[in-house]
């Protein structure tokens, strides 16, 4: 009997009920769509964060203390330890290789340019979006192009493959009067240097050193300076999530961590963790984080991810005070039906349990159907905002769900509650 | 009742009659109605006072990026030093609620016990709100004129076996200046700071001989509303000694960055406002269809459509003004809330904020009232009469 | 003889299959107390909707006061409603947050001008001067019936329309409403009421049978 009340007064009252679960559908859409977003907004920034380039700097492990100024070596003479190039893929191969944005390998040589003996400058190979065999990934591309997106070329951009193309650092372009297309001839430093025929492809502007520079493909660099299939260091793009105490007690000391606290360490994308598992897979290099780019990315990342949860549970209550209002006024309709029922001699509880039945169900219904709305809505946020899909997390239905039902019985309860105290002879006759 | 023999009223004081009983008698549905409103538009104002300071607090944020213009000596005038004092003047050019830390730098070699190592002079004040990403093990140094202390880069503190409390001796060359100084803190960045000391900028000027110089200066500035280039131009325009410019690698990615987190927090107000909007529509079409009966009754009676629309609109919007103007308060308050749990700081109220939640509240609820009337007023009053 | 002030010619309502009215010819003249009787479901209230412009018919004419209706907009309806019929309901139908003097009054307030004096006699005259300010709730069923009397006379409509208006009463009361309805029509008024209560049609001038939707008979 009861069952066949609950479905009778569902279906009766169609319409009302239609809409009360069109509006937990649609809040429950939305609130899932946050609740994705919000979730999944710390990688989908750290991955816009990438626009401030490279966070891990990569080098030789050597003793030597470098002394430069500006740009300028005070210490050219020191003998120097290099990376090998063939040693770079691997830095694909670590338990983080997903993570691995991009990288850039560096080598700097001084030129002289012909005709003009006296002016000494810096010359710095590299990749600037070359190709690079890595196993299980057939196209991977990287270079200075996808980790340092702010450098900017005024011109075009000169191919990894073509030996004759380079790039002019703007402060030096403006003393040499360089434009894009000017013929340039360097020769390597001493009396043994090479002499090398160049085009200026760009002007490069990056608002550091690079500016008064030379960039040239690496492999015609390592050739000029005589140091074929060696790199001086590497500039690594990763995708890391903030610090937090665990990883700060590993910077302290490794040892100070016990196994559990080690493996949660090892298996985290923390900066550390992908600087200490670089260092694992290439001997005889060091990796540092670059705190400026690792530090200031945790802390923007950690607001925005609060605001969105901080946002998100605005929501969240402002849906739930509304949907529990509409629930309320939807209930007090049917007072004069609570009413006859308690004429008929139904027991509170049993008023009761046919509502807040009924407002489970709608919540049920409106729950469900809104996780599924709000799974792809939260793909087109991610995909107007990111550019990218938003990852979705399960975790969203049954919460999603459970606080759908909870607010519609909630919003159920207190005119439930006003209603039965009342008399029924006084519901019945309008005196509400 | 002979005294009340005559006693016009007129329509409108009929009119406000009927509305004001409505109120008064109906009380838990006004409240509801208010109630919904009212956080409706308090959701609203909380959400647009934050997206319309979100570019303000966010790029604060950002600051912890640390520098993002730079000032040094101009390319042209072939030196490598500029006074401290020019310096000094020209980032006074910078609005000061703009300029969230500046330090001027001066750089040189030196001898330390265990090897030659780059000795930085640095405003320390200055520098740590320049450089906030800084890992600093040990303490930073906070008194600008210190001369006994140092801070040391992590690299050359490893190298040359060097702790936090250690005594330093830092001997140049060229000027035979020798000093030995205490290590304050142990910097760690991650670029070439890594490899260096750092001591006060007088005391560097005296170990390099350099008094009243300085290589470069670093800045950072808060660049909402703030156009950096232009700030490059007029600065460089005004000293013709100085180069001043951008570091891309910071103001660049800023831009981008904001317009992101613009935008999502857009959505995301959007969204929201939607959410809250329909809450309150379906609140009010439950709250009006409830009185389809009343509506056919006035019909019968001789009431003509626009007498009911009439009745209602004002009905609601009287709940519905009363509603907003509740739910601006709450709206702002909250907007306070929000502000401190997320930036620690307030939110400032702007005007721009009153249209956008005046306009979807008052437009939702005229709506919400105006939908359920039409369809009621449409019906045959004998329908809603007869149903029991 | 007072002239006919209201007349219907093969006047039929249906709802789809059903046609609970089926072709009413009928004419009422000016000053005429008829009773419409019949078993449940013949039809009573449908006519009694249909001649109070309440609703309209499928098919057939009804002319009020030498004015065809079936060519009114709805506007129009509701001003002939507001300016000829005084509506009387089985379930008096008040509206729930006004006193019985404002309910009275929103009559006044949709005809004309709300006059608080005349509000005040009609109520007098229905025999509640000391029940003008309670609400509806607060009444008995006797006392809503007659403020909605009350109501219905307000504008001093020629025709008064009434739907079993006594259904909900008991005895006592049900007397003072007829002895209302007695001095309506002595004042000359043209009276339709629907009941099935036989007493009550005794009163009336005539009385029209209704069975099935048609008239089985008149006098």
């Amino acid at each position: 009997m009861f069952f066949l009340m609950l479905r009778q007064s569902f279906f009766r009252g169609r319409r009302r009920k239609a809409l009360a679960t069109l509006t937990i559908v649609l809040s429950a859409s939305l609130i899932t769509a946050l609740m994705n977003v919000s979730i999944d907004v710390g990688d989908k920034m750290a991955r816009e964060m990438k626009s401030y380039g490279a966070n891990i700097n990569m080098v030789p492990k050597s003793e030597a203390i470098p002394l430069e100024i500006g740009g300028v070596d005070y210490n050219p003479l020191k003998d120097r330890v290099f990376i090998n190039e063939s040693d770079l893929p691997k830095i694909k191969e670590i338990f983080w290789h997903n993570n691995i944005a991009g990288f850039a390998p560096f080598l700097k040589t001084t030129v002289e340019i012909a005709g003009n003996a006296k002016k000494r400058i810096n010359l710095i190979g590299t990749n600037f979006d070359r190709q690079i065999p890595i196993a299980g990934d057939d196209e991977f591309r990287t270079g200075v192009k996808v980790v340092f997106p702010y450098w900017q070329v005024k011109g075009e951009w000169p191919g990894d493959e073509e030996p004759a193309g380079i790039l002019a650092g703007a402060a030096l372009a403006r003393d040499l009067g360089l434009k894009p297309g000017d013929r340039l001839t360097v020769k390597g430093a001493g009396d043994t240097g090479r002499e090398e025929s160049f085009v200026v492809k760009g002007i490069l502007t990056t608002g550091g050193a690079e500016e008064s520079a030379l960039v040239a493909p690496l492999a015609v660099v390592q050739r000029l300076a005589g140091m074929e299939g060696k790199v001086q260091s590497v500039s690594v793009s990763a995708l890391t999530v903030p610090e937090d105490k665990l990883s700060r007690k590993a910077r302290q000391s490794n040892d100070s961590l016990d196994s559990m606290e080690y493996d949660r360490w090892y298996c985290t994308a923390y900066v550390s963790s992908i600087t200490h598992q670089i260092e694992e897979a290439i001997p005889n290099v060091t990796a540092r984080p670059i705190w400026q780019v690792a530090a200031g990315e945790g802390a923007v990342v950690n607001k925005i991810q609060l605001l969105m949860i901080v946002v998100t549970i605005a929501a969240f209550i402002a849906s739930g005070l509304g949907i529990s209002s509409l629930m309320a006024t939807t209930i007090m309709e049917r007072s004069r039906e609570i009413g006859l029922m308690k004429a008929l001699g139904a027991a509170d509880w049993e008023v009761y349990l046919l509502f807040l039945s009924e407002s489970a169900f709608v919540g049920v219904i409106g729950g469900l159907l809104g996780c599924l709305a709000g799974a792809g809505l939260s793909q087109i946020i991610g995909l107007s905002i990111f550019g990218s899909y938003v990852s979705f997390s399960p975790i969203v239905v049954p919460v999603n769900v459970a606080v759908s039902v909870l607010i519609a019985l909630s919003g159920s309860l207190m005119p439930s509650r006003l209603i039965t105290k009342l008399y029924p002879a006084e519901v019945l006759h309008g005196r509400r | 009742m002979a005294g009340d023999k005559g006693a016009k009223i007129t329509k409108r004081e009929m009119f406000l009659r009927i509305l004001l009983k409505s109120l008064k008698v109906r009380k838990n549905r006004v409240f509801i109605t208010f109630f919904s409103i009212m956080i409706g538009a308090a959701i609203i104002t909380a959400l647009a006072s934050v997206y319309f300071d979100i570019s303000a607090k966010m790029s604060r944020e950002l600051r912890a990026y640390g520098a993002n213009f730079f000032i040094g000596p101009a390319s042209a005038s072939g030196n490598r030093t500029v006074d401290t004092g020019t310096i000094g003047e020209a980032v006074k050019m910078v609005p000061p609620e703009k300029l969230a830390g500046a330090s001027p730098y001066v750089y040189g070699v030196v001898r330390l016990d265990l090897g030659n190592a780059v000795l930085a002079g640095v405003d320390f004040a200055g520098l740590k709100r320049l450089s906030p990403y800084w890992q600093v093990e040990g303490k930073w140094i906070t008194v600008d004129f210190d001369d006994e202390s140092c801070m040391i880069g992590k690299t050359l503190a490893k190298n040359m076996e060097l702790k936090v409390g250690d005594s330093v001796t830092v001997i140049r060359n060229e000027t035979g200046f020798q000093k030995s100084l205490i290590i304050k803190g142990i910097a760690e960045t991650g670029q070439a700071e890594d490899e260096q000391i750092f001591v006060s900028l007088p005391l560097a000027q005296k170990i390099l001989g350099m008094e009243g110089k300085a290589n470069h200066a670093m800045l950072s500035i808060v660049t909402e509303g703030t156009d950096i280039d232009a700030l490059a131009a007029t600065v460089a325009g005004k000293f013709p000694v100085l180069d001043a410019k951008p570091i891309r690698k910071v103001s660049s990615s800023e831009g981008k960055i904001l317009e992101k987190i613009k935008g999502l927090m857009a959505i995301v107000a959007v969204i929201i406002l939607t959410i809250t909007t329909l809450c309150v529509m379906t609140t009010l079409i439950t709250v009006v269809s409830e009185r389809t009966r009343e509506i056919g009754l006035m019909k019968a009676i001789g009431a003509d459509d626009r007498e009911i629309v009439r009745q209602f609109i004002a009905e609601t919007l009287l709940i519905g003004v009363a509603g907003v103007a509740a739910g601006l308060v709450v709206g702002f308050i909250l907007a306070q809330v929000l502000g401190q749990a997320v930036f620690g700081s307030s939110i400032s109220f702007r005007m721009i904020v009153l249209p956008v939640t005046l306009i979807p509240s008052v437009a939702a609820s005229l709506l919400a009232a105006v939908l359920p009337v039409r369809m009621a007023v449409r019906v045959v009053p004998a329908q809603v009469l007869k149903e029991d | 003889m007072a002239k006919i002030v209201l007349e219907t010619k093969v006047l039929t309502k249906r709802y789809g299959s059903v046609t609970p009215l089926d072709s009413i010819d009928m004419q009422v003249k000016g000053g005429e107390w008829v009773a419409i009787m019949g078993p449940s479901g013949s039809g009573k209230t449908t006519m009694l909707n249909l001649l109070s412009l309440l609703d309209s018919p499928t098919e057939g004419e009804y002319i009020l006061d030498g004015v065809g209706t079936a060519t009114l907009t709805e506007k129009e309806r509701v001003a002939v409603r507001r300016e000829k019929i005084g509506l009387v309901f089985q379930q008096f139908h008040l509206v729930s947050y006004l006193t019985a003097l404002e309910n009275v009054m929103l009559a006044q307030y949709y005809h004309s001008m709300v006059d608080k004096g005349d509000a005040m006699e009609a109520l007098e005259r229905v025999g509640l001067e000391h029940r003008t300010d309670h609400l509806p709730s607060q009444l008995s069923g006797g006392e809503q019936q007659r403020v909605c009397i009350a109501r219905a006379l307000i504008n001093q409509p020629a025709i008064i329309m009434a739907d079993e208006p006594t259904g909900n009463l008991d005895e006592a009361n049900e007397e003072v409403v007829l002895e209302l309805f007695k001095e309506l029509h002595r004042e000359g008024r043209t009276i339709i009421m629907v009941t099935h209560n036989p007493e009550l049609a005794e009163f009336a001038d005539r009385v029209v049978r209704l069975h099935h939707g048609k008239v089985v008979k008149d006098a």
